[in-house]
């Protein structure tokens, strides 16, 4: 059990590497293999967490360590699904930035910030609207994940057919994650709080990061949607957001505390 | 009025609005909320303590920084929301109500924060917190009595707490109303517009006392107890020992004592030192539950017509 990360890990980086090349060729053709090896990481990944969920008789999505193999798994099944897909344009660097995302959230499940202990949840955590609230929130973050390399690669592209593939690119992966992340982390999670602490809101740091996250991507819907922008400001609103994110998971466990310290 | 009326409905002063918001969020997440002024002085420099502590901003979710702007997103929301709907209704398209609906919710989920949080803040009597043993009963706001029929602390194979659980019966002027209900964390009693709520468990120290015609008497720690020239606190009890410490306090002073079984205090005679079992239930007033959740709903019946037309139309 205790090997099965790594080997996940080793997989991401060997679909990554057999991507390298296909990045600099002129014509955006996926290559033949690498999904493959995103597809049995995500299903190493997903042994992962289906084996320790057993061994503690429930979701294992809880810790640190938790929480990162989940989310890389997702991620892989994001590149995996987008790679499959035939609705819209495939370009590799998307791919291929999904895929090193995966692999920095997992090297870092592998760090010493995230313990591996094998430990049941305290009381307030044995709740489905958790579950529901943790599980949802790393689902609708899977697609900014997309969204961030698509928005990258937009402000970094000179190609303005590319630059339009991109942007819809970002737009599809937010308008598909935007509402999951609604669900996840504010619905669930106030309904959670609610009936764990009495009261939906707390301004809690961690409350409060995901509502910026929220705010941030609600910025970019109504810049990108209503008003009809497609310049680099929706870009850089869903970079802004992905790193508010990534803020909410990391900066907000390890710099700040709240009721999330668990 | 009808520059009043276009200023509010417009996307731009939501951006503004909300684009405030967040940055506005990201400082006061940083800044440590409602301490007293005396922290932010000795803590960071003067001129910036002082910036913090006249502004309001230690307290910025309810100073007017934060509540004016949220008050005109609101009525940014509402508007826009209204103005929206009337147009889309004229141009008969049915189906693509979908960001009317999420906003509306937005609205009914504000309204709902709003109004609950001022209905907390108006009947503090409505809310409390109280540890019970078994047996032991205890009045609620609303008139009922509460009695704790049975508490458990359901443990892991490993020692840790897994859930704590608290039976409960509910009466009203001597009519049970509720026979038995099991409170757990996350599975809170609801009795509109209280909710009981298992917020805590643990054990007390309890010092069991025979008194004169066979009566006894309980006595845990932090209560008093008549001791003839004096009066007598419960500090500690050890229960392996089975030895308690109190405070004695009369005219000659104030001196600690320590128990044992056959300790004289005043009429009572000391039978043992132990430990009992205490639920922490928590009181929680919020009679806009039903519309929180209502918001909800509204919320992902919005979410949902919104995002799938637009996935919809991405497909096509």
């Amino acid at each position: 059990m205790n090997a099965l990360p790594t080997i996940a890990f080793a997989l991401i980086l060997l679909s990554a590497a057999i991507q390298t090349p296909f990045l600099f060729r002129r014509e955006a053709r996926p290559d033949p293999v690498s999904h493959w090896a995103l597809a049995i990481a995500f299903l190493d990944l997903a042994a992962v967490t289906g084996g320790r969920s057993i061994a503690i008789g429930f979701p294992a999505l809880t810790g640190t360590f938790e929480s990162l193999v989940f989310f890389s798994a997702l991620i892989c099944l994001i590149a995996l699904i987008y790679r499959l897909q035939r609705k819209i344009a495939f370009l590799p660097l998307v791919q291929f930035g999904a895929t090193i995302i995966a692999a920095a959230f997992l090297a870092v499940a592998s760090s010493p910030i995230a313990p591996r202990d094998l430990l049941a949840p305290i009381p307030a955590l044995r709740s489905g609207w958790l579950v529901l609230h943790v599980s949802l929130s790393f689902i609708g973050e899977s697609f900014f994940v997309a969204s961030f390399v698509a928005s990258i690669a937009f402000l970094a592209s000179r190609n303005e057919e590319k630059k339009r593939d991109y942007d819809r690119i970002a737009y599809t992966a937010i308008g598909a994650g935007y509402p999951v992340f609604t669900a996840g982390a504010l619905v669930f999670g106030a309904i959670w709080a609610e009936q764990a602490w009495g009261s939906w809101w707390s301004w809690d740091p961690k409350e409060i990061w995901a509502l910026v996250t929220w705010l941030t991507y609600t910025v970019y819907l109504h810049v990108r949607l209503v008003r009809k922008r497609k310049d680099a400001l929706p870009s850089v609103v869903a970079i802004l957001g992905f790193l508010c994110a990534l803020f909410t998971f990391f900066g907000v466990n390890f710099l700040l505390t709240g009721l999330h310290s668990y | 009025m009808r520059n009043i009326f276009t200023a509010l409905r417009s996307v731009r002063l939501a951006l503004v609005l909300i684009t405030y918001i967040v940055m506005t969020g990201i400082l006061a997440s940083l800044v440590p909320q409602g301490r007293d002024a005396s922290y932010y002085f000795s803590s960071l420099s003067a001129p910036l303590a002082a910036l913090i502590v006249e502004t309001g901003f230690r307290d910025f979710y309810g100073s007017v920084l934060f509540l004016v702007p949220a008050f005109l997103f609101f009525a940014n929301l509402s508007v826009c929301s209204a103005f929206r709907f009337a147009r889309e209704l004229k141009k008969g398209r049915a189906g693509r109500h979908g960001p009317d609906i999420l906003h509306l919710g937005l609205v009914l989920l504000l309204l709902g924060a709003v109004l609950g949080h001022a209905a907390k803040q108006s009947h503090p009597a409505w809310q409390g917190f109280a540890r019970l043993g078994k047996g032991e009963a205890v009045e609620l706001p609303n008139g009922r009595l509460l009695l704790l029929k049975s508490l458990r602390n359901e443990k892991y194979p490993d020692g840790r707490d897994k859930d704590w659980v608290s039976t409960v019966e509910v009466s009203e002027a001597g009519r049970i109303v509720i026979p038995s209900y099991e409170i757990r964390v996350n599975h809170p009693l609801r009795m509109w517009p209280l909710s009981i709520l298992q917020a805590s468990y643990g054990a007390e120290g309890v010092l069991e006392l025979a008194g004169p015609s066979n009566s006894t008497l309980s006595l845990s720690v932090g209560e008093y107890i008549d001791a003839g020239e004096g009066r007598l606190m419960l500090v500690s009890v050890d229960p392996d020992s089975g030895l308690a410490t109190a405070r004695e306090e009369g005219e000659k002073g104030t001196r600690t004592v320590s128990l044992a079984k056959g300790s004289k205090v005043g009429a009572f005679t000391v039978q043992g030192a132990g430990e009992e079992e205490l639920s922490g239930l928590q009181a929680v007033y919020d009679p806009f539950y039903p519309l929180v959740i209502v918001a909800f709903a509204v919320i992902g019946l919005g979410s949902f017509m919104t995002f799938a037309r637009r996935l919809g139309e991405i497909r096509a």
